[in-house]
């Protein structure tokens, strides 16, 4: 386990990339749904896309 | 003067696709041969942006030789897509597109001839313009032979595929940019192989491949091309 | 056969799928995250460094599963887009709309992902070479499928141009792919491509495997709840939305 950390800066930048990457889409896609659930309930005159 | 004028013939009720084609094709020519002025701008556009890569590398006669065939063939592709609106956004405004869509003639038949002719106005010019251009760059006669024969074979190639962004987005909004966007991912092989054969040339190695490829992707598009824009274009007037 | 068929249709409605897509996702989550635990035990701590490339390898991971998917939700994309034309189905072609983002978040991971495996293996980020070229113009067919997307406000008139737009990219695909290979080949003569993994150990190639398959549950939970938004959105008039939000 200690060799964890010898794996370099390029892994654990790519890794951490697309742990960002993907955690930024999956608040993105909640954001997304809860302003749609909010139309759907609130309705009329919300812009949504 | 009423939008749909003289140029717009009534077409005969038989319908035929190669009559339709022939149909279109006379019409955009004669209403090509009116705005001259803008298909001259085109080309000047071309031709400027062209000269302008030699001042942005500097005068160094082997990078331009390296460059010369590149540049000449993105900004045939650059020129391209900016005369796409050409094609339908006239036909679109007035209401013609409307007509053409509801006469007899098959759709696909007369856009084919709609693009025959658009290609004509702005990608033939392009071809014949590029090898006086290549003489900028230091290309040599072979060299230039197979840069004017790979864009007369490519331009038509490059017509038809943008003929089904133009439709996709007509009317719509910021359509300028996003017919580019869409468009030139799928013009890559015809760049590749049409500025290829040229580097094929300076390398001494036969081109056949070359033009197998331009020809097949011509013969392909043509075949395709005209189904999807028709298509795109029932979608866009509907 | 009377009386006993199935109605294979019922979840084609914006309506009825509502309600399924939304424990679908939930388990598709779940799924995702123990796949990904896995896959991520079995490719930092199980499998071992390797001969050539040393520690950096441990990138494809991550790498080649975004790759495969990337691609296989274009094609998934285009699937649901013909469906959504020859059906005139308006689920289908939501469901094309809710796979694009999915499938551009894959496809900008592999880009990253190679290019920081490139650096340390080949010595440079970025070296053109026939697969990442072909990820970045795949990359371009995403975005202008999600463009116009947007440009377009009417939405069924949108369903069906991102449709078309679809389908002549997938058909495009492989002559892109193969122009740009030869391409590559002419270029840089008979080079490894950048990006080739090592000589695979059965470990490592069961930590892709396992990756791939988080992966998978993992864009199948999110397009479904990005589905579900979606519906939410463009079926607000429908009385069957009332009835739902009492």
């Amino acid at each position: 386990m200690a060799a964890l950390a010898d794996y370099g800066t390029y892994v654990w930048m790519a890794y951490g990339v697309c742990a960002l990457l993907l955690v930024a889409e999956v608040l993105a896609v909640r954001a997304r749904a809860r302003r749609a659930e909010r139309v759907r309930d609130g309705g009329a005159g919300e812009d949504v896309r | 003067m009423a939008p749909m004028d003289s140029a717009i013939a009534r077409p005969a009720p038989s319908g035929g696709a190669w009559a339709g084609m022939r149909w279109a094709l006379v019409r955009d020519l004669r209403l090509a041969l009116r705005s001259r002025a803008e298909l001259g701008v085109l080309l000047l556009f071309y031709v400027i942006v062209v000269a302008l890569f030699p001042l942005g590398v500097g005068p160094d006669p082997s990078l331009l030789r390296t460059m010369g065939p590149g540049v000449l063939w993105v900004t045939a592709l650059m020129t391209s897509m900016l005369a796409l609106p050409r094609l339908f956004a006239g036909d679109f405004a007035d209401g013609s597109l409307e007509q053409i869509a509801l006469s007899p003639y098959p759709l696909p038949a007369l856009i084919a001839g709609k693009i025959a002719a658009h290609w004509a106005s702005t990608g033939l010019p392009l071809a014949a313009a590029s090898p006086w251009l290549g003489v900028q760059f230091g290309l040599s006669t072979g060299e230039l032979e197979v840069l004017a024969l790979g864009l007369l074979m490519g331009t038509p190639t490059l017509s038809l595929l943008g003929a089904i962004g133009a439709a996709l987005t007509l009317g719509v909004r910021g359509s300028g940019a996003l017919v580019s966007l869409l468009v030139l991912p799928l013009c890559v092989p015809v760049l590749i192989f049409g500025a290829g054969a040229v580097d094929a040339v300076r390398d001494a190695v036969s081109t056949n491949a070359h033009f197998s490829w331009l020809g097949a992707m011509l013969l392909a598009s043509a075949v395709g091309a005209p189904l999807a824009t028709a298509a795109a274009v029932r979608i866009a007037l509907d | 056969m009377a009386g006993t068929s199935i109605n294979w249709f019922r979840y084609a409605s914006p309506a009825s799928f509502f309600s399924l897509a939304g424990p679908l996702a939930r388990a598709f989550g779940i799924a995702a995250a123990l796949l990904a635990l896995a896959g991520l035990w079995i490719g930092l701590v199980v499998a071992p460094t390797d001969a050539q490339q040393g520690e950096a390898y441990r990138i494809i991971f991550i790498h080649v599963p975004a790759a495969w998917m990337s691609m296989f939700i274009y094609v998934v994309m285009a699937f649901w887009c013909a469906m959504s034309l020859v059906f005139n189905a308006r689920l289908a072609a939501m469901t094309a709309q809710a796979l694009a983002p999915s499938g551009a978040v894959f496809t900008v991971i592999a880009l990253v992902t190679g290019s920081l495996w490139g650096k340390p293996t080949w010595g440079t980020y970025w070296a053109w070479d026939a697969r990442m070229t072909s990820e970045l113009i795949l990359l371009f067919l995403y975005f202008g499928f999600m463009a116009l997307r947007n440009a377009i406000d009417d939405p069924r008139r949108a369903d069906r141009a991102c449709a078309v737009l679809a389908l002549v990219g997938a058909v495009n695909v492989p002559v892109i792919y193969f122009s740009v290979k030869w391409w590559n080949t002419l270029h840089q003569g008979a080079s490894v491509s950048l990006t080739t993994a090592p000589r695979m150990a059965a470990i490592m190639l069961a930590g892709m495997l396992v990756m791939t398959l988080a992966a998978w549950s993992y864009s199948i939970a999110v397009t479904l709840v990005r589905l579900r938004a979606i519906i939410n959105e463009r079926e607000r008039g429908a009385p069957w939305r009332r009835a739902v939000a009492q």
